[in-house]
């Protein structure tokens, strides 16, 4: 690549960030509302304890909400629990959730394809590309964020509670994780796609 | 998708974790009382004081606050997601060590003056309008910092494969593709 390309490749990145972010920025709770379903079903299949209904609530800065129910007492400490049925809340902020995707969209439209047929490809590895990163970041960071209250409650009883799947997940992806999971993501449906069609 | 690209995944998804285990392990008051001031917040401070002499900024442990706004330095909104990601591509990507450690030096270099960038422009907006902080914070700046790095990123490639002058051979030519260079000599 010569660096006329380069400086095209970087400009072009730029529009795309720049179009996407402001396309998230604007229109990102009707984008995560499409995901909800989605979001549910990841979330249950990732913690078999609680029944999950989760929502977006609109307000100065939209949320996406988590009501867990337990199926069956979850055990904090060894004295204490969360009774069956009860139903306790998280949350995360929707541009939070966007964060990945705009990685991952910004990868793949930036990415120079060799052809328009190339190009499409890219185009329809990014539905299932969508799916990978928003099942490996929102739906289990809403469901740390209700172990971080569980670990909180048993710390200050002095119990040091298991470090469940979930929370071990959470913490990896909000350090940079969910951003490195999308770029790599992107990178592999880049890297697929010049496989199938060749220049 | 060819087994260089796949070589490059898994091997700088699997540092990354390393490296996010090994930064876990560092307990918090090490990093607010130590880390926090000194590598980030005093040169943050003094950038702000220089760009703007009359805020008086101070730097207490992890905190950089003056009379008008306070911002803390927090476990993971430090930019140590950001180093972890480029340092596990550059080891990842597999160039030879002396270009490796070159663009593990520049690498670093860029995060820690892209991340300095972000904490003086972070103190700005929440003095000159707080509600601007959520959204900049977690989601321009995070999203237009992994731009900046893969842009630095696609540069070391290019340099990294870049044939040496009069060499020949295979080389790496990015994450994903091989080719041969100067194999012909006419």
């Amino acid at each position: 690549m010569n660096n006329d390309k380069t400086v095209q490749l970087a400009f072009k990145g730029l529009a795309v960030w720049l179009v996407l972010s402001l396309a998230g920025f604007f229109l990102g709770e009707r984008m995560v509302s499409a995901l909800i379903p989605f979001y549910e079903t990841v979330a249950e299949a990732a913690s078999t304890d609680y029944r999950v209904k989760i929502k977006v609530v609109e307000s100065h800065e939209s949320k996406i909400v988590l009501a867990a129910t337990a199926i069956k007492a979850q055990p904090i400490t060894p004295q204490r629990s969360l009774p069956a049925g009860s139903t306790i809340e998280s949350s995360i902020t929707v541009l939070h959730a966007l964060v990945p995707l705009v990685i991952l969209l910004t990868v793949i439209f930036t990415w120079p394809a060799s052809s328009i047929k190339q190009r499409g490809v890219l185009i329809l590895l990014a539905i299932p590309a969508i799916l990978f990163v928003s099942a490996a970041t929102a739906p289990i960071q809403l469901l740390g964020q209700l172990e971080i209250g569980f670990q909180n409650a048993a710390a200050k009883s002095g119990f040091d509670r298991e470090e469940p799947f979930v929370l071990t997940w959470m913490l990896l992806t909000e350090g940079g994780g969910r951003w490195f999971i999308a770029a790599l993501t992107g990178l592999a449906c880049c890297g697929i796609a010049n496989r199938w069609i060749k220049a | 998708m060819d087994f260089q690209t796949l070589r490059f995944i898994v091997l700088s998804a699997a540092l990354y974790g390393a490296f996010h285990f090994g930064y876990h392990k560092v307990p918090d008051h090490v990093l607010s009382e130590k880390v926090y001031p000194n590598v980030i917040g005093h040169f943050a401070a003094a950038t702000i004081n220089t760009i703007t002499p009359d805020r008086n900024v101070r730097v207490s442990d992890h905190t950089i606050m003056t009379k008008r706004a306070k911002l803390h330095i927090v476990r993971g909104c430090d930019g140590s997601g950001v180093l972890f990601m480029l340092t596990a591509a550059i080891i990842g990507f597999g160039a030879g060590l002396r270009k490796t450690l070159i663009g593990l030096f520049f690498g670093i270099l860029t995060v820690y003056l892209i991340n300095q960038v972000r904490i003086v422009g972070l103190y700005y907006v929440i003095e000159y309008n707080r509600l601007w902080f959520p959204p900049v914070h977690t989601y321009y700046a995070p999203t237009l910092i992994i731009f900046l790095v893969a842009g630095f990123f696609l540069l070391w490639t290019r340099w990294a494969t870049a044939p040496e002058p009069g060499a020949s051979g295979e080389i790496v030519k990015d994450a994903g593709q091989t080719e041969t260079a100067n194999h012909e000599q006419r």
